[in-house]
């Protein structure tokens, strides 16, 4: 393995391992406040794209974080999903008033 | 440009810009609750080792993605780590 390599794959690592706390504590305590649906939504999509990045030029660091991270990124998306949902029909509807107040 | 330094830099785009929402929900509100500090920790350091990465393979895509993020996150990491250790100076009554 490279230095280069080398350096790829604790960048691999590190930003990979990084959605797993976040990924639990999502999922053990199921608050999902101040998570930004925009932002795992484009993280998700962005995934997608740097793993095909990876696979048609060949960088297995890019690859396998990239593998990795798409599915921990979609569980988060997917746990922010439902609640938005689930909030979204138990409030009532919101009016000018409920607005102000 | 390439189709594949084109696919790389649409990649980047997205995954660099999503972290934008995110700092400016924690920057508008001011609310971290639900943000993991461990995970910003970890990756903060690893978006430095992709940057490190990019720039010791030349790969533009990569460099300009993790230039960005790297600032994002770290924005999200700080005010983070601020909040957390407000609420541990003065606990819940």
């Amino acid at each position: 393995m490279t230095q280069i390599e080398l350096f790829g794959f604790i960048a691999a690592i590190l930003t990979s391992m990084a959605y797993l706390p976040q990924a639990a504590m999502i999922l053990r305590t199921g608050v999902t406040t101040g998570i930004s649906l925009a932002m795992y939504s484009m993280l998700t999509s962005g995934k997608v794209l740097w793993l095909s990045y990876g696979l048609m030029v060949t960088s297995y660091p890019v690859i396998y974080a990239n593998a990795f991270t798409m599915c921990l990124a979609g569980l988060i998306l997917g746990l922010k999903a439902r609640n938005h949902i689930r909030a979204r029909r138990a409030a009532p509807t919101p009016t000018l008033a409920g607005l102000a107040a | 440009m390439n189709e594949v330094v084109l696919l790389g830099y649409a990649a980047a785009i997205l995954t660099s810009l999503s972290f934008l929402p995110q700092a400016w929900l924690v920057i508008r509100t001011g609310r971290t609750d639900g943000i993991s500090l461990l995970m910003y920790s970890l990756f903060t350091v690893g978006v430095g080792f992709w940057l490190i990465y990019g720039i010791t393979s030349k790969a533009t895509p990569i460099i300009a993605a993790n230039a960005v993020t790297l600032t994002l996150a770290f924005i999200i990491l700080t005010l983070t780590a601020k909040n957390r250790l407000a609420l541990r100076r003065k606990p819940k009554s």
